[in-house]
């Protein structure tokens, strides 16, 4: 045996299962997008039907003046019976002019608005929740709990789009279509929106078929009375991801959550890095403390909950894990690339010719499900990837063009030397482009900011933005670092 | 075919028939069917890529 030639192949073979690893988070998009047009046949519809319940709502308020009575006005107007109506809004211990706002409501409407006070707040929105249900479940009137944000608005026929599906007793919880809904919209809004349009009526819908949703949406979900009496009759309050907690238990005791693509809830969302920023590490470490939590479920298949499924398990693991495959991935390019293999090619362009056919696949499909939003943020529905990146895919897929014929445009013919320093950044971009993201965090408030922080988002991409995010969210766990409700500030953009 | 939402009923929104609940989902549960023509779009899309590809790349 030619130890050398072994040991170059067994360094051979690790490098290329590392590359491998970026090749998940692809074909958990493609799973999901795939499964998307089977929701014409297998959806809940067929369960539904009318069915309008008793609806107690509960809004968490904490200073959310500029957006209470706008909220609380819309939900006195949805076509829904009002005396089947009650709203309680928790205060939570405001200090702005909140208990004025609900008070004046609450005159206007007796009976239907109620205002509840806590005296001490900043617990998070889980405890200000329970505040809430505990006076709601004190009599039977209830029969079914929606809990939402303060600042979210219902448009007219939403709610009872959600309630119909309440008619098939093993439905657990209902929730609805989270939109973006800011009157002035800027580059990272227009952004956040598309990305909900691929997060809920693409990849929800896609769950709808898989039988098991990852999260109810924080302002729009929709519970029975039973469902929350048999989940302790409380919201969890032990970490920052009660939705995600909540979701899975209704799932794990046999109930089903069911998502309706068009119930549509408009909410107001960061309109700069910082403040998205602060949101989706929230997100992210709850969703390190949901998956510590439920290790047991993980890939092991179960005939009450479809939360064990193998193409759950690869959806759940590769946004949170995505970070990690875009490093591996990288390393091991380079590092087929440093010994001269001749598999780097190969596998670069599997790779990446697979992410660019899933990435064109999901966001022309996407684009299709909210017209309205993918209208207005087309820029950000073709950069979404980042331009980079989409560079990086034409390489792929086209590779005479950006080595041959592009340079030949300038009149230049690249050598072995500036071809391998070429390849050798294409290989390394994705990692940075989370560099390029955390950059772009950094000088939003200075000087230079309003110019270069959009220009490095629409050059790394979103998605790379989202990623630093979560790899921030591993370094803050490694660090046991505090997890701390940082509340997301809400101005009353919203429009309807 | 009369919809949902062309029908005269509910007169009051708050109240809505049953009927006319049930005609609502059953064009919502209708329209999801227009999921599988957009699903073939998305996939001409790749389609074309990959012919563009084939035809003056390869």
């Amino acid at each position: 045996m030619n130890w050398g030639t072994f040991g170059y192949d067994v360094v051979e073979v690790i490098f290329v299962i590392l590359v491998a690893t970026g090749a998940v988070p692809v074909l958990a998009g493609a799973i999901s997008f795939v499964a998307i047009p089977f929701h014409s046949v297998k959806n809940h519809y067929k369960k539904a039907g009318p069915c309008l319940p008793r609806v107690a709502i509960v809004v968490p308020a904490w200073n959310e003046a500029a957006v209470l009575a706008e909220s609380i006005e819309r939900l006195m107007g949805l076509d829904y019976p009002l005396d089947r109506l009650r709203v309680y809004v928790v205060d939570d211990a405001s200090t702005d002019n909140t208990p004025e706002v609900v008070g004046a409501k609450a005159l206007q409407y007796p009976g239907s608005v109620f205002h509840l006070r806590r005296d001490k707040g900043g617990e998070g929105k889980a405890h200000t929740l329970n505040h809430g249900i505990r006076q709601i479940l004190l009599d039977d009137w209830m029969e079914a709990l929606l809990v939402m944000d303060a600042d979210v608005i219902y448009t007219k026929d939403s709610l009872r789009k959600m309630t119909r599906h309440l008619a098939d007793p093993k439905v657990g919880a209902v929730s609805a279509y989270i939109r973006e809904g800011s009157a002035d919209k800027n580059y990272l809004t227009r952004f956040i929106g598309f990305e909900y349009v691929l997060s809920q009526p693409a990849a929800r819908r896609a769950q709808n078929v898989l039988g098991a949703q990852a999260c109810l949406a924080g302002g729009a979900q929709l519970h029975t009375r039973e469902n929350l009496m048999a989940l302790g009759g409380e919201i969890d309050t032990s970490s920052l991801a009660e939705d995600t907690i909540t979701t899975f238990e209704t799932q794990l005791r046999g109930r089903e959550v069911v998502f309706e693509p068009l119930a549509i809830v408009l909410s107001e969302e960061p309109g700069t890095i910082d403040a998205l920023w602060k949101q989706r590490l929230r997100w992210a470490r709850g969703n390190v403390s949901v998956t510590a939590r439920y290790k047991k479920i993980w890939f092991r298949p179960s005939k009450v909950h479809n939360l064990g499924s193998a193409a759950f398990g690869i959806v759940w693991f590769s946004l949170w894990l995505l970070p990690v495959a875009m490093v591996t991935s990288s390393v091991g390019l380079v590092g087929l690339l440093l010994i001269h293999s001749q598999l780097a090619v190969i596998v670069f362009r599997a790779l990446w010719i697979g992410a660019a056919a899933t990435f064109v696949f999901t966001l022309a499909l996407a684009a299709q499900l909210d017209s309205g939003i993918s209208r207005r943020a087309w820029r950000e529905v073709i950069t979404f990837p980042g331009i980079i990146s989409i560079v990086v895919m034409l390489t792929a897929f086209f590779p005479k063009l950006t080595e041959v014929d592009i340079p030949g445009i300038f009149g230049l013919t690249l050598n072995d030397a500036s071809l391998f320093i070429l390849t050798l950044s294409i290989y390394i971009w994705i990692p940075f482009s989370m560099v390029g993201a955390w950059i772009a965090r950094r000088v939003e408030s200075t000087w230079i900011g309003g110019f270069l922080s959009p220009l490095l988002v629409y050059l790394v991409g979103y998605g790379s933005l989202l990623c630093a995010v979560t790899f921030d969210s591993y370094i803050k766990e490694i660090r046991h670092a505090e997890a701390k409700w940082d509340k997301t500030e809400k101005t009353g953009r919203v429009v309807a | 075919m009369t919809r949902a939402r062309d029908m005269d009923v509910p007169l009051d929104p708050r109240h809505p028939s049953d009927e006319y609940l049930e005609r609502e989902l059953n064009d919502d549960r209708r329209g999801e069917y227009r999921l599988l023509p957009k699903t073939v779009f998305a996939l001409v899309f790749v389609a074309v890529l990959v012919v563009i590809r084939q035809v003056f790349f390869v």
